[in-house]
């Protein structure tokens, strides 16, 4: 009892305590001195600690006759002191710190002009720091605090925007942006300092992926090519890291790599073949082009199959406003592109056609040539073409859904030969005489995707494709000589066919999911079912017309290729992100079962506004390769799958990464590599003199290679002069057993420097100047440095080499490497009121670098004594090529 | 195809050019040895050296100071002494069918060299049929006085050709012709590609692989047009080779590097560097073997008859 009675009393007294009335009017008055009035009054003591009322010092303070509760809420008002009365003692503590709510913010970020979804938008609260980027159909999600955002919108080419909103709930904003700069003549809005965002210093800067490049059409439009034809692998071809391979040709080896190694996407499908006219110009028409991402060094979970780069290309939507489109007339080719609503803000299409037309000069000169050569009889043919066909139809069920379709043609069309017909009516027998090859080769491509905001955070990419890759080779040689019944007086023909062909049905889901603002999920899964016919040759040899010989060959191979991933993007704190994903991939041929597991992690570590820092370590799995025997690429490489023995060729990777910002106008950047390569495919040293119909896994070899080297650039990203300055470092040898005589050899795009310049001036609203320079070290070549006098017996066959009785002297591979190449390559962009004149200079200087060297011995002999001369000669390709192209813009 | 090939070299050379080059590379010459061995006859070596590529110093290759060797089915070997006359080593050892022989080259500034080969067993040509056909010349205009055109005549000779292949080892063959032969086996060891890029040979190589133990037919042909040369003797033949595995896969790569599709690429430049195949260890070429059969069919009284020409009085063929 007695206790219950203490115990009320002492609760009384608190209550009293806390009722005490205490009046204090502090002007400027010391904390300490208002503290010690409060206990006066009060009769209370504080406790807290020193370091709580640092910067606190100085107070006002003025109640009359209020309670001490009042008095302290007064008196720690607004700041992160909170206070406990514990009898005789006020506590003063640190107030916990609560998180504030987060709502989501999503939408999409299109093009004010067409409602086209700009893919790759950076959405950035200047508040919060929180960032996101659009995904492929245009969408952003992310979750942020409660209360004032400052959003800014960028995207390369396009004016930045700037939108300060209230977040009290989940909010979706669709932002539109407006071209600031324009590559199509219109809407240019030019000043002194055009304030644009660049994609590429902001992934530099911001993203955890070392090594990525972002370009939009006009990047590639203001990139000078041969031709004049703006190419997007050209345009590559000008970064660091990257080596073109033979000049002219747009091969790209990355980081030391071999041509087979780049996974190059078409709207989420992958394409074979990527090159018209044996490389001098890809198959990707820069009209039908809306994005391109391009990854050298890290790689997201989402990509695979290659080992050294990915290429995805993004192809234009069309508006969803009004039609638009575009007529280009070049020297070689000419592109017809036009887009627009099919129903308005609803459903858009995109069409484009290229084609060249070499083929419409040669036609006349044929026909002249035809008609005045002696042998009327005779008709010479030949002709070459390429054309390219891209159609894209996208419709908007609703914000949430939206469902697209693809197709893509893409073919190259050679055709050589003669044909003779000679009609004798005095002895009635017509004379039939006809020898033609025809070659065609290229990709067919059709998809359909579906894309789906399953919730504000979740989104959802369906994608199902067909792709078909086929070259064909044709010959028919036919001799006939027929009486005026029809019947054969004598008659010899033969046709020969050789395919190699590839379908691909393949499906893919890929999910985006942002659980909360620090990370981004992504994650999915694919199947793909390949049907590689490697060889199938056909021949009939007719005698008499009558068939006598019928040859068939035809190599079939099925496999099922299917893979999943995972990956978050995962902001750890404002200054740390860690992008960690892993990738499976399952492959089955002939042979055993294949199984890939590929890590992947990136860090960024962002020192100050100014420097950034990051590592990132990728595996990468590939199962298909393409045997090719020549160093340029041709309609006869054949891809072909792992089977057999042959393992899954596998790289890991390393790179580090620096970046620094200068003025918000310069961004240096310096990222090293270093990439091991395991189970490489290539011929073995001495495939060549095994049977034709050795199975190809056979002629085949695995070993293992090397790459490290540094890439170095300085980007000038804003005022009227604007460009890049870039140095490559590299290293890159491989190793096989049954290749070199199993000693380590340099790779053949061992480039080991590298400087590009790249340079943008626009003058005045009408006009730009573009300039791009390329120096390298030479590529390695494999040189006979001895020669031998071969067998001489009559005896044996004659072959073209018996010119000079003298064979090369096998060497070590790679011996040798070719000079410096260099070459300039400049051009002029005038914009008129309705189009786009381009003028174009491809090694303005002339300097017809050496691609190869060969050997031609012309020895003077005379009883086995042989006076040589210089006998190397060097293959020079490539002068100056001047073109003009101009497009018109309706 | 040559017309596609002669378009696309010609797109390749309208935009290159060749220049004079002197790359700073440096190494030492090899011996070289050649030998072809035959069933009966005896053996010559020709041994030389390499020479530098570039180097402009006048080069006597012929290793005259050598010591070179012939040994039989691994005997003691035996001194082949150098003839100046034919600039190469001889010996008379004459080699049986089935006999190993191994030929050895020391040399004291570059060393030793050596290659063993083994005489194959010759194939017969067991049987032959003949069939011609008399038909129009269509690139053979003649006009008369009158203007009328006339086509001279053309003879198509045609051969059936029968040989059994022996089918107890892997046994390797070369056809050589004057006449055109078309047939499967002959076409094993071209690609489809070579098929493409020239598809005029007159030689063969070809494996026992499709006709191992078996009898085989041969198809070949040859045409005579009017304006043939008067003067010439005419002999439709054939040589059935049968040769040594090294000896294939030598005149195997010198094909796969210098004709062909692959030799288009090297023409050029950008073809894969191909090592041509060599059985000597510590130099280069080859040790070489061969035997073989010929059939002959004088066919010029037939085209003299049919072309009623006479025959010339002093036959060079």
């Amino acid at each position: 009892m007695k206790r219950q009675i203490l115990f009320s009393v002492l609760i009384l007294i608190s209550i009293l305590s806390l009722r005490a009335e205490i009046s204090i009017n502090a002007r400027n008055r010391d904390i300490h001195s208002v503290f010690a009035e409060i206990m006066h009054q009060s009769g209370k003591n504080f406790v807290y600690s020193s370091d709580l009322l640092k910067g606190r010092k100085i107070i006002n303070l003025n109640v009359q006759k209020e309670s001490l509760k009042n008095v302290l809420d007064k008196l720690f008002a607004g700041t992160d002191v909170s206070y406990y009365i514990r009898g005789n003692n006020i506590l003063l503590k640190k107030k916990k710190q609560s998180s504030p709510q987060r709502f989501i913010l999503n939408g999409y970020v299109k093009e004010r002009e067409t409602g086209e979804a700009l893919i790759g938008a950076f959405v950035i609260d200047t508040i919060s720091h929180i960032s996101s980027s659009t995904n492929a159909a245009g969408f952003y999600t992310m979750q942020i605090p409660t209360g004032k955002a400052g959003i800014k919108v960028l995207y390369p080419g396009y004016a930045t925007l700037r939108k300060n909103i209230d977040i009290t709930r989940n909010t979706t904003i669709d932002f539109t942006l407006s071209p600031g700069i324009s590559g199509d003549g219109k809407s240019i809005e030019l000043s002194e300092v055009v304030i644009t965002a660049d994609r590429n210093h902001t992934l530099a800067m911001e993203s955890s992926d070392v090594g990525r490049l972002n370009l939009t059409r006009n990047d590639i439009l203001s990139t000078p090519t041969v031709f004049g034809e703006p190419d997007v692998i050209k345009t590559i071809q000008l970064q660091p890291g990257v080596s073109a391979g033979v000049e002219g040709l747009a091969g790209m080896y990355v980081h030391g790599g071999n041509h087979d190694e780049n996974l190059y996407m078409l709207d989420n499908v992958p394409l074979y073949q990527v090159n018209h006219f044996g490389g001098l110009f890809s198959a990707f028409n820069t009209e039908a082009i809306k994005n391109v991402d391009f990854y050298k060094s890290t790689f997201p979970a989402k990509y695979g199959g290659r080992l050294s780069s990915i290429l995805e290309v993004h192809t234009k939507d069309g508006s969803l406003k009004q039609h638009h489109g575009s007529f280009r007339l070049g020297l070689t080719s000419g592109a017809f592109n036009i887009d627009g609503p099919i129903f308005k803000d609803k459903t858009s299409y995109s069409f484009a056609i290229r084609r060249s037309w070499f083929d419409l000069l040669t036609i006349p000169a044929l026909a002249i040539y035809n008609s005045v050569r002696e042998d009327k009889e005779m008709t010479l043919i030949a002709g070459y073409a390429f054309t390219d066909i891209n159609l894209k139809i996208n419709h908007n069920f609703s914000e949430r859904s939206t469902l697209h379709g693809m197709f893509y043609f893409g073919e190259d069309y050679l055709k050589g030969g003669e044909k003779e017909k000679i009609v004798s009516s005095d002895i009635d027998e017509i004379m039939n005489e006809k020898n033609i090859n025809k070659l065609r080769w290229g990709n067919i491509v059709g998809s359909i995707g579906w894309n789906y905001m399953i919730s504000p955070t979740l989104f959802l990419e369906l994608t199902g494709a067909a792709s078909y890759y086929n070259s064909n080779i044709n010959q028919e040689s036919t001799e006939s000589i027929l009486n005026t019944s029809g019947k054969y007086n004598y008659s010899n023909s033969r046709i020969f066919s050789i395919r190699n062909n590839i379908t691909d049905y393949l499906g893919r889901a890929d999910f985006g999911w942002n659980p909360s603002s620090e990370h981004r999920i992504q994650f999915g899964v694919g199947l793909t079912y390949h049907n590689f016919i490697p060889q199938d040759t056909h021949g009939e040899l007719y005698d008499m017309g009558t068939l006598l010989t019928i040859t068939n060959y035809r190599h079939k191979i099925q496999a099922l290729e299917s893979y999943t991933y995972i990956g978050d993007d995962w902001d750890i704190i404002n200054t740390v992100k860690l992008n960690a994903g892993v990738r499976a991939g399952i492959f089955s041929a002939n042979g055993p079962l294949r199984l890939t597991i590929e890590p992947r992690a990136s860090v960024r570590w962002k020192l100050n506004p100014q420097w950034t820092l990051k590592a990132s370590y990728s595996r990468m799995g590939q199962f298909v390769h393409q045997l090719t025997e020549s160093s340029i690429s041709l309609p006869t490489d054949k891809w072909v799958p792992i089977s057999g023995t042959l393992k899954p060729q596998i790289s890991d990777k390393i790179s580090l990464g620096g970046y620094f910002d200068l003025l918000s106008e310069y961004t240096f950047s310096i990222e090293a590599f270093y990439k091991w390569m395991r189970n490489i495919v290539d011929y073995r040293d001495d495939y060549f003199i095994m049977p034709e119909s050795t199975p190809w896994d056979i002629l085949l070899c695995q070993g293992s290679g090397r790459a490290k080297g540094i890439d170095f650039s300085v980007i000038k990203r804003m005022g009227k002069i604007t460009g890049q300055i870039s140095y490559s470092l590299l290293w890159s040898d491989r190793q096989f057993n049954h290749k070199n005589g199993g000693m380590r050899f340099p790779s053949a795009y061992d480039n080991r420097h590298k400087i590009n310049i790249t340079a943008n001036w626009k003058i005045n609203n009408r006009w730009e100047l573009n300039a791009a320079w390329t120096g390298m070290s030479g590529n390695m070549i494999t040189l006979p440095t001895q020669a031998y006098e071969i067998l001489n017996t009559q005896d044996i066959p004659y072959f073209s080499v018996y010119w000079d009785k003298f064979i090369d002297l096998g060497t070590k591979l790679n011996n040798f490497r070719l000079p410096f190449y260099h070459r300039l390559d400049v051009s002029a962009n005038h914009r008129t009121k309705h189009g786009l004149w381009n003028f174009s200079l491809y090694n303005a200087y002339c300097n017809m670098n050496v691609i190869t060297i060969k050997r031609e011995i012309s020895i003077d002999s005379s009883d086995h004594t042989y006076t040589g001369k210089n006998q190397y000669k060097a293959l020079r390709l490539i002068p100056l090529i001047p073109s003009v192209s101009y497009t018109w813009y309706f | 195809m040559k017309n596609l090939n002669i378009f696309i070299v010609s797109l390749l050379i309208l935009c290159s050019c060749t220049t004079d080059f002197e790359p700073d590379l440096h190494s030492d010459p090899v011996v070289v040895i050649n030998v072809m061995a035959s069933f009966n006859e005896p053996i010559k070596a020709s041994v030389t050296r390499s020479i530098e590529i570039g180097s402009s110093s006048e080069n006597n290759i012929i290793l005259r100071d050598a010591i070179v060797t012939v040994a039989l089915n691994d005997g003691a070997p035996q001194r082949m002494l150098f003839n100046e006359e034919s600039e190469k080593f001889e010996s008379d050892v004459s080699p049986n069918m089935g006999d190993k022989v191994v030929i050895s080259a020391v040399h004291s500034k570059y060393g030793k060299a050596e290659g063993s080969t083994v005489i194959p067993i010759p194939v017969q040509i067991d049987h032959w049929e003949r069939e011609y056909r008399v038909m129009h010349d269509y690139n053979a205009i003649m006009p008369d006085q009158n203007g009328n055109i006339h086509y001279q005549k053309i003879i198509n000779f045609e051969y059936k050709l029968t040989f059994t292949d022996p089918g107890d080892t892997e046994n390797y063959y070369l056809l050589s012709s004057n006449m055109n032969c078309t047939d499967p086996i002959l076409e094993e060891n071209t690609s489809a590609l070579d098929e493409i890029a020239d598809n005029t040979n007159w030689f063969y190589l070809f494996s026992d692989k499709q006709i191992s133990g078996k009898t085989y037919t041969l198809t070949c042909s040859r045409k005579f047009p009017t304006n043939f040369y008067q003067d010439h003797y005419y002999v439709n033949n054939i040589k059935l080779y049968s040769i040594s595995k090294e000896y294939y896969l030598y005149l195997f790569s010198l094909f796969k590097k210098y004709e062909g599709f692959n030799g288009m690429m090297n023409e050029i430049g950008l073809a894969s560097p191909f090592i041509i195949y060599s059985n000597i260890n510590g130099g280069t070429e080859i040790v070489a073997s061969q035997s073989w059969s010929e059939f002959a069919d004088d066919v010029d009284s037939i085209i003299r008859e049919i072309f009623n020409i006479p025959k010339p009085i002093y036959p060079d063929n």
